[in-house]
């Protein structure tokens, strides 16, 4: 062994953990970053030597190219090649470099001398090797694309590990990522081409997440946290609660107010509780309530769900009251009480029909009223009542299609993906009809904020929409037709679009199906049983076909 | 920005170019979106908190105490965190229906 390179080892031992730890990042980070711009410019390999590169780790790729090669006038040795390869804490240079190796072509000159130069002269090479590393990277922008667009690639995740965060950043990340690996998503397709796509977007945006020391760490505890997807949405939840909180409201108060004003008194509850802190906020004093209130189901239920969320005891008697003021205010005939020559008969009412005189039935019970209406109440402190809407959603309701609406937004796979299973006589219409679409009530459970009452519709439609997503799972899991009329008979039977369908009825329809007595079309889709069913009857056949 | 489609199920299935698709492959592309955008979610959060707020958030995802408090927390005290929030999901919503969009039929 030579002595200089012995002392160089020495050197590199003797230094502290935490020391030699850094050093073999910064020569790994310049490694990884020489490797993809010089190996790029290499075209001298096949493609099939590029697979097999592709699948090499970095350090066995490193290990390979410097083995046997001199630098700066002696011989790597082994133990070198593995502490600068990635025997240290090397993560970042491995990711960086593998990436990098994947998306464009490996070389070899340069790797040698990075690696050798910077684990034997340490930072001051360090530095002189960015600096050439930035001369190679803009003579790489003049060359072939995929060179460009890995330079930029690596840039980008220096870039966001170091500056400020910034999501336009990452968005782009992961368009480069997109791009880069545009070859390899060309060959794929429809449902196939979605996951690859969505494989390396997620590749992509961990990564660059993991280039911070502290987001990263962030990173896995939330990942350790919330794991499954009900999870996730807790998770979405909080952070959502906590953004409108923190003053993301103004877009949400109208919608919150139109909500308000369109459909549902049961989110006034929500709202109320937040009205001392309202009240703060705004610095007037007295509580705040709407005088103008969709009417829900009948005006004697509204009353008492209004006088609730007062805090006003609702008795029959109370009830009676605060109803014989609204309906003198709204000009409304009770029919069951005989009354007669008003303008609004209380039959002919509608769900929704504005009723205003909620100010004086306060008065009638010794309160004030500050705002005048829901909308006024709403914009005053949108974020809160948001955040209050967001709490009375529970976590497995959660979607993004709840979310983004609360939000401003109108986009929540979750939620279609449980629209697209109950495709029956309403799939094709949208959930939201062109009268709510500036309304989220059908987004929101009816139960929120604790009215009760109107809520008992919408938990029965959400629970069938669970039941029939458990369905479609199980269908979908029927390796054979045997295996289906069980799984059938676990779910108690469907429900289709015109009826509910018992497993005995199921079955002896699917029987007849097969047996090419009756079309397919006589099953129902829900829970995509009828694709399911032809799917494995067509499996039946090739079986049959193949014996 | 991306003009998200009004009719949910048809648009965005048209969007990705999957209105042909089997019923089985149209519900999993669906849910492999779904969990993107959960992802988005967790990402965009973990992006724009400080590095104080990171960690009070790993310690009380450590402790396993008050945790989704201190994530409403920390959210609270991001500037406009849900307006970042619903741009990084629509910018990526516009992304990967490009892509879908330029992929050949």
């Amino acid at each position: 062994m030579l002595k200089s390179e012995a002392n160089q080892e020495l050197a590199i031992i003797a230094l502290p953990e935490t020391e030699r730890r850094d050093l073999a990042i910064q020569a790994e980070t310049a490694v990884a970053t020489a490797v993809t711009v010089e190996l790029a410019k290499n075209d001298q390999f096949t493609e099939i030597q590029k697979e097999e590169l592709k699948k090499l780790e970095m350090k066995d790729l490193v290990a390979a190219e410097i083995k046997n090669k001199s630098v700066f006038g002696y011989k790597i040795k082994s133990f070198l090649i593995n502490f600068t390869a990635g025997a240290g804490a090397g993560f970042v240079a491995r990711s960086i470099a593998r990436r990098a190796v994947d998306f464009v072509l490996p070389g070899s000159a340069i790797v040698a001398g990075g690696v050798g130069g910077v684990a034997a002269e340490s930072a001051r090479f360090y530095l002189a090797e960015r600096k050439r590393k930035k001369e190679v990277a803009a003579y790489t922008k003049t060359k072939d694309a995929d060179i460009d667009l890995a330079t930029r690639y690596v840039r980008l995740t220096e870039k966001l590990a170091k500056n400020p965060p910034s999501i336009g950043g990452e968005l782009e990340l992961l368009d480069l990522a997109a791009q880069i690996k545009a070859k390899e998503l060309k060959n794929a397709k429809g449902g196939d081409l979605l996951k690859k796509l969505v494989a390396v977007r997620e590749g992509a945006a961990n990564e660059s997440l993991r280039q911070n020391k502290d987001a990263r760490q962030l990173f896995d505890a939330f990942k350790s946290h919330y794991s499954t997807s009900t999870d996730k949405k807790r998770l979405a939840k909080a952070a959502l609660r906590g953004g409108l909180i923190g003053g993301a409201g103004g877009a949400v108060g109208g919608m919150i107010a139109d909500y308000l004003h369109g459909t549902d008194p049961h989110i006034i509850s929500a709202m109320e509780a937040g009205k001392e802190k309202i009240t703060m906020m705004k610095g007037v004093a007295g509580s705040v309530a709407p005088d103008t209130l969709p009417m829900h189901g009948t005006v004697w239920g509204t009353a008492k769900e209004f006088l609730k969320s007062q805090s006003i005891e609702p008795s029959n008697a109370n009830v009676l009251k605060a109803v014989g003021s609204l309906t003198e205010a709204n000009d409304v005939d009770v029919m069951e009480w005989g009354e007669t020559g008003r303008h609004v008969k209380d039959v002919a009412m509608q769900d929704s029909h504005q009723l205003t005189g909620f100010h004086e039935v306060l008065k009638m019970f010794g309160k004030e009223a500050v705002a005048g209406t829901a909308a006024e109440t709403a914009e005053v402190m949108p974020g809160r009542v948001a955040a209050k809407l967001i709490d009375n959603i529970p976590p497995q309701d959660l979607d993004l299609k709840k979310i983004m609406f609360i939000t401003g937004t109108t986009l929540g796979a979750d939620y279609l993906w449980h629209k697209f299973n109950n495709r029956g006589k309403d799939a094709a219409k949208p959930r939201v009809n062109k009268a709510q679409k500036q309304n989220p009530i059908d987004l929101v459970p009816k139960s929120a904020g604790g009215g009760g009452g109107g809520g008992s519709a919408e938990v029965k439609r959400s629970a069938e929409e669970t039941k029939q997503v458990k369905e479609s799972k199980l269908f979908s899991e029927a390796t054979s037709l045997r295996e289906l009329y069980k799984f059938i008979k676990q779910t108690g039977g469907v429900k289709g679009s015109e009826k509910h369908y018992s497993p005995a009825e199921l079955v002896k329809i699917i029987s007849q199906v097969r047996k090419g007595l009756k079309s397919s079309s006589f099953i129902t889709r829900t829970g995509g049983l009828r694709n399911r069913v032809e799917e494995l009857i067509q499996l039946e056949k090739s079986k049959k076909r193949a014996a | 920005m991306a003009k998200l489609p009004d009719n949910y199920i048809s648009g965005i299935l048209k969007d990705l170019k999957l209105q042909n698709a089997s019923e089985k492959e149209q519900a999993d592309a669906l849910l492999v979106l779904q969990d993107r955008f959960d992802n988005v979610v967790m990402q965009t959060l973990v992006a724009l908190t400080s590095p104080e707020q990171k960690t009070r958030l790993t310690s009380a995802l450590q402790k396993n105490v008050r945790v989704e408090e201190i994530i409403s927390e920390v959210s609270s005290e991001i500037p406009e965190f849900s307006q970042a929030l619903e741009q990084a999901l629509l910018a990526e919503y516009a992304s990967i229906r490009d892509a879908m969009q330029s992929a050949p039929a």
